[in-house]
């Protein structure tokens, strides 16, 4: 359902009042959604693994921001991406192991005739992606090329993109806050240049078009709905507000790389700004996919708000510096408290019996294990949520040697309703991520 | 592992077998090492067929110690491989070579040491079979079979593996069969009838068979295992022959003729017989039947060969293990220029 104004359109979250009196707990029920969110150039992964398997009990120093949330993630081993390896075709661990890592298969070296897999977002967004506005959303957060050689003849579009609609077809991220923002709240179709010109002028909130609507709306509904509307509405007001902060703020912070307007330096509250938009569209049903790249794969990005001037890919390459590897290791960690942060907000919030975190699963994790040593066995991984009660959190899940990736993929698809016989190079299904 | 353009590395060989049974197959993994060693292959993957989880820590003994893993504690190691498992729930029982490799102690601590404490430590035969064949350039590389054919039917199974098989694999040479005393079962096939049916039907190279017969024509020499292990006090064979029988004694080198028929060919250590098919009946019993454009053949005894034979298989498993120079870290991906920050 939609609020709408002069060419913008709001979508509203699940409210009580959308679900007829006597309809049957199935009616009721939550969509589960998919999500990913990746990490470029590795871990440190002393400080990512923990020693033990089973109930999550202390966690490692890059997951411990994730400690309050233990009961609401799943840790995964031995996990391997065979096809993010070289194989006969040389250097370029970063531009493989992101192009395999949804679909995969192994990328073909090239810069010009790119060619990989349909990743498995895409498969779950071609199944069930009718039901919902936007079939997938996919987010990212800096580089948007998508030719030249980015990592030694792979193109970077196999660094700067995670879902791929076909063999040939990346579907490049968002990048731009401002862009989501219109992707989602606005109509970009409805709306005139003059018009977005004098929006802009008066910086005037999407939610002013749409207020007749809104206020005709509030009449109608009971106190819950009302509080829920007005919560989920206050939630865009502030999203419309950091964008403009961070517009601003952009004239006066050097961020160490190039950066397009509208985009916050700051890699938190880049972050921050991106899951929350995406959040709203979880929450409203705009989309039960999406992929989330949180900068492309062998980034050189400074991280200046920890101190960090040095390129985050050449850090990884610290050949034991203990110097460096402290550092790899507070970047890695900050990137995890970034997202507890959102774990938080996405627990926040009811939906349902339970919280919108319950009805998703989100893996967070990287195609390589250790930036150092470019391999791409027991990659660092972990999902995010219930998958809406088919996942048990709370555990560490230890697999065997060179599972494939492709097997927790394959399960997860199932999970979305989504039978595939095999995908990538799977072996078969996971075990341990259901309630039994 | 990478190397220049136009360069064909060493073959590459899958080791499948079911390490543990037999002294025969500990000799046929310390001749691979051995023929690693001296960059005549490489090792690149070892998948064991006897539901024991120590039968895996025992495979990973050896491959730690010609490593140097074993050795240098604190010191620069070579590449320790996954080692692939079937896994069948019910534990198939230690034999005197697993405990010896594993229970040995000095000053009480184990003498030999591996890190396989768990299922979780080993893989599925089948992938790492399935990878290990994609990581070669075309027909160069070899799989080895000495045990049940479990392991190669469920590659064969495995999604879009056959096709891998067919690009990578130059050969499969099992030590399997006995074609000579005919009518004879094998216990290896006769382990899983069904496997073997499957790999003989669809497995989509040449097949070489080392039969029984050959397992005692060129016996390990026991007599020169002193002189030929004089360099260490430490060494995983020694401990499993010792283990294995009561010494001095010659060891059958069944699996050991299958590695070196794999690996050097040139050496025509054996003869071939023609192209034929060979099928399992329902007792495990093979039957080999000559056939124009048939796949299969078998070895064939070559008694003038026999000393180089003995001298080469001696001489391969007392090979001294040294690691290989390793590949720098690779280097920083080039960046693209920066343009100039937008300020405003």
């Amino acid at each position: 359902m939609f609020l709408r104004g002069l060419g913008a359109a709001v979508a509203l979250p699940a409210l009580d009042s959308m679900t007829p009196a006597f309809a049957g707990p199935a009616a009721a029920k939550p969509p589960v959604r998919m999500g990913f969110v990746y990490v470029p150039n590795g871990m440190d992964i002393r400080n990512w693994n923990i020693d033990y398997e089973g109930k999550l009990g202390s966690l490692s120093r890059i997951l411990k921001p994730l400690e309050p949330h233990k009961e609401d993630i799943t840790l995964l081993g031995n996990l391997t991406h065979n096809n993010g390896r070289a194989l006969l075709d040389g250097p370029g661990d970063h531009g493989r192991c992101c192009g395999s890592y949804l679909t995969g298969i192994q990328p073909k070296k090239t810069m010009t005739d790119i060619h990989v897999g349909i990743s498995c977002d895409q498969i779950v967004a071609n199944a069930i992606g009718k039901e919902t506005r936007f079939p997938s959303l996919e987010l990212g957060m800096d580089d948007s090329r998508q030719a030249g050689d980015c990592d030694s003849g792979y193109s970077c579009a196999y660094t700067n993109n995670l879902a791929w609609r076909g063999e040939k077809t990346p579907l490049p991220p968002v990048l731009n806050p401002r862009a989501l923002f219109d992707r989602l709240f606005g109509a970009d179709a409805g709306l005139s240049p003059e018009e977005r010109a004098r929006r802009n002028k008066f910086r005037k909130s999407i939610l002013d078009f749409v207020s007749d609507d809104t206020r005709k709306l509030q009449k109608d509904l009971g106190p819950t709905d009302r509080r829920k509307l007005d919560e989920y509405l206050s939630s865009i007001r502030e999203i419309e507000r950091m964008i403009e902060h961070a517009e601003k703020d952009n004239a006066q912070i050097d961020p160490g790389m190039p950066q397009p307007y509208g985009v916050p330096a700051d890699f938190a509250e880049h972050f921050k700004l991106m899951t929350d938009m995406l959040t709203v569209a979880l929450q409203s049903d705009m989309s039960r996919v999406f992929t989330f790249l949180c900068t492309g794969e062998g980034t050189s990005r400074a991280y200046r708000e920890l101190g960090i001037p040095d390129g985050h890919h050449p850090l990884t390459h610290h050949r034991n510096d203990p110097a460096l590897m402290e550092k790899v290791s507070q970047i890695n960690t900050y990137h995890v408290r970034q997202f507890a942060g959102w774990v938080e907000k996405l627990k926040s919030i009811k939906e349902g019996d339970g919280t919108l975190l319950d009805n998703c699963m989100i893996v967070y994790g990287a195609g390589l294990t250790d930036g150092n040593r470019h391999n791409h066995e027991d990659l660092p991984t972990l999902i995010a949520g219930k998958g809406g009660g088919l996942i048990r959190p709370g555990y560490r899940r230890v697999y065997r040697r060179e599972t494939p990736m492709s097997n927790l993929f394959l399960t997860m698809m199932d999970r979305m309703g989504v039978h595939v016989e095999n995908f990538g190079d799977s072996s078969g299904r996971v075990s341990g991520l259901d309630l039994a | 592992m990478q190397f220049g353009p136009g360069f064909k590395p060493p073959m590459g060989v899958i080791f499948d077998c079911d390490f543990g049974n037999r002294i025969d197959t500990v000799l046929a993994l310390c001749v691979l090492y051995g023929l690693d060693q001296k960059n005549d292959c490489r090792v690149y993957a070892i998948t064991v067929n006897k539901s024991n989880l120590r039968a895996a820590a025992a495979a990973e003994v050896v491959g730690r110690f010609y490593a140097l893993s074993q050795q240098n504690l604190n010191g620069p190691t070579g590449r320790v491989l996954a080692i692939g498992l079937n896994d069948r729930s019910k534990d198939e029982a230690d034999t005197p070579i697993i405990k010896a490799l594993l229970d040995t102690q000095v000053e009480g601590k184990p003498k030999y040491i591996h890190a396989i404490a768990s299922l979780n430590d080993t893989a599925e035969p089948a992938p790492v079979i399935r990878n290990a064949l994609t990581a070669h350039h075309d027909q160069n590389s070899a799989v080895v079979c000495t045990g049940p054919f479990t392991n190669l039917s469920a590659t064969l199974n495995l999604y879009q593996a056959k096709p891998w098989v067919e690009k990578k694999a130059r050969y499969l040479v099992v030590a399997a069969g006995d074609f000579v005393n005919s009518g004879k079962p094998c216990p290896k096939l006769a382990a899983d009838i069904a496997s073997a049916r499957n790999v003989l039907e669809n497995w989509p190279t040449d097949i070489i068979f080392a039969g029984a017969e050959l397992a005692n024509v060129a016996p390990f020499p026991a007599a020169n295992l002193e002189k030929d292990f004089a360099w260490t006090k430490t060494h995983p064979l020694i401990e499993a022959y010792s283990a294995a029988g009561k010494m001095p004694y010659d060891a059958p080198t069944w699996d050991v003729a299958a590695i070196l028929q794999a690996v050097r060919p040139k050496e025509q250590y054996f003869k071939l017989s023609e192209p034929g098919v060979v099928t399992v009946s329902d007792n495990g019993v093979a039957t080999f039947t000559a056939k124009a454009g048939g796949r299969h053949r078998h070895m064939i005894v070559d008694p003038a060969k026999k000393e180089a034979l003995q001298a080469d298989m001696a001489a391969l498993a007392s090979v001294k293990p040294v690691v290989r120079t390793r590949r720098p870290p690779p280097p920083a991906a080039a960046e693209p220029p920066k343009p100039e920050q937008k300020k405003s």
